[in-house]
This record gives structure tokens, sequence and C-alpha cells, in this order.
């Protein structure tokens, strides 16, 4: 028998993969995508001075790991917290 | 005053000041050691895990092989900061839901044995014995200029300093001062290199226009 509350951690668990999937191929393309696989063509444009390849390569990656890490903390935040009250209304 | 006081005097204040900060917190527990017995804010504790980045290996390493290898040395600069996201995505929230403080531990508790727990502290000590090796070797540089001395006697010094601290819980309580000392060398010893594009500073964009406005200032 697949009892409910196995189905609502087998949800949350999939919800959970969906956000570390999308924010890691934001971090794959932020990373490997513009600092190395398309900085010839973005280095065609200039930010702050600097060629922008460049620059995503030096500063722009790290800016994007920094929120990454913010969104996962607080996506995941609120998944707990839908998933704790979803158990809440059962018991 | 010569440099070579003025050194000796600023690296004395700043050991006294991280000595006392041992001191006064040293750990009586496991728990202590590992988490600063779970008294620490998270802010404080974010900043343990920067100032842990800002290590022998990034302030010396990381602008060498920058200078060195030019553009190309950035994908050290990617993959290392990188790798925090992986560890903020993939490890961190797990071990922290498991209740367990290193990941043998977590190994060795999820899979129910003491040999899995076993080839994980193997694992463990490869890796820390790599990075450790480089960071000694930093340590050793650093204080070989410092002090004047031979980089072997610099390197022990340096050990011996690791070994206080790690025996305490120095590691977590100082990350305040340490961090904003290392802020500050950081960024004022890369300003003024910052103007040409190879230069690794931590946030070039913004140093590199301070510079040029106040390199036209001058002219």
């Amino acid at each position: 028998m697949m009892t409910e509350k196995n189905l609502k951690l087998d949800q949350y668990w999939k919800a959970n993969l969906r956000l570390v999937l999308r924010l890691l191929s934001v971090w794959f393309l932020a990373s490997y995508g513009c600092g190395i696989l398309f900085v010839e063509f973005l280095d065609q444009y200039t930010f702050f001075g600097f060629k922008l390849g460049f620059w995503f390569a030096q500063q722009g990656s790290i800016y994007i790991f920094v929120i990454l890490i913010f969104v996962y903390i607080n996506q995941m935040k609120k998944l707990d917290e839908a998933f704790k009250n979803q158990k809440e209304e059962e018991s | 005053m010569s440099v070579q006081l003025l050194t000796y005097i600023f690296v004395g204040i700043s050991f006294g000041i991280y000595l006392y900060i041992a001191i006064r917190s040293r750990a009586n527990s496991t728990s202590d050691f590992y988490i600063a017995g779970k008294g620490v804010h998270p802010i404080a504790n974010g900043m343990a895990t920067a100032a842990d980045w800002m290590s022998a290996a990034s302030f010396i390493s990381m602008a060498g092989i920058i200078s060195f290898m030019g553009r190309d040395g950035s994908v050290y600069l990617m993959g290392w900061t990188g790798g925090y996201v992986l560890l903020a995505l993939l490890l961190a929230p797990y071990l922290r839901k498991f209740g367990q403080f290193t990941v043998p531990d977590f190994i060795g508790t999820r899979y129910y044995s003491s040999f899995a727990r076993i080839v994980a502290v193997i694992c463990l000590i490869v890796v820390s014995f790599t990075y450790v090796a480089g960071q000694m070797r930093g340590v050793g540089i650093v204080f070989s200029r410092f002090l004047e001395v031979d980089i072997n006697t610099g390197v022990l010094i340096g050990m011996g300093i690791v070994f206080f601290a790690h025996s305490s819980q120095l590691y977590m309580w100082t990350s305040v001062p340490h961090i904003a000392v290392l802020c500050i060398l950081i960024n004022t010893s890369l300003l003024p290199t910052s103007g040409s594009e190879t230069s690794s500073n931590q946030m070039p964009s913004l140093a590199w226009l301070l510079t040029n406005a106040f390199m036209k200032l001058q002219v």
C-alpha cells in the first residue's frame, strides 16, 4: 500500500530535485557557459570598461553563485513550510 | 620606525588578539569543537565559512596563478567558488537534516557500516593532506616574509599556531577579526594593480573605476 505520507514525501523530494536542477543549470551556464564556452562571443561587448566574457569569468559568475545560494535557501524554506503545513493538516 | 619593527608590532598585536580569544573560548566538548556550542549567530557562522575561503591558498596562490596564467587562471577562480554552490545545494542541507557533523559520520550512519565510514575517513585524510600541504606552504611563505626567517621555520611557526587554534575553539570565534583583516588586506594590496586586465582583484570593475578616477585627478 502506497500511503499518503510516502506520496507526500515523494512530492517533496521531486520538488527539491527540480529546484536543485534548475539552480545548477544556471550555475553551469554562468560559469562554464559565459566564462568559457561563449567567452569569445561575449567579449564583443564591454561592461564597466571590461570585456563581458572576462567580467563573467572573474566576477559575474561569483555574484551569480552567491545569488543562487540565497535563492536556494529561500525556496527550500518555503518548500519545508508548505510540506510541514500539509502534514499538520492531516494529523 | 622601521618597516621591520612595524611588522613585528602589527603581527604581534593580531596574534595577541587571536590567542586571547582562543584562551577565552576553549572547546570542552565535541559539539563545541565542530559548531562552537551552537551559540554562533548564523552571520558569524557564514563569516567563518567565508574566512575559510580566504585562506593562504586563495590569498597567495589564486592571485599568483591568475597573474602567471593570465585569463586562463580564472577557471580556478570559478571552480573554487563554484564548489561552494555545490556544497550548499547538494551536501550541507542533508548533513544538517541528518544531524551529523562530518561526512564520514553521515556515511557510516546512513549505510549502517563502519567499513564505509573507514573508507570515507581515508578519503578525507587524503583530501585534507593535499589541501593542508598547499596551505602550510603558503603559511610558511607568509611567515618567512613577515619575520624574515627560513620558509621551513615559517612552516613550523604556522603549524604551532594552527595546532593551538584548532585544539581550542579559535577557528570559529576568530572568524570576525580574521575576515575583517583579510578583506582589508586583499582589497588594499590589490587595488593598485587592478588597472590591468589580468589582475585578480575581488572587485575589479569597481577598483578599476576608482584607480582610473584617481589617476585622472592626479593628472
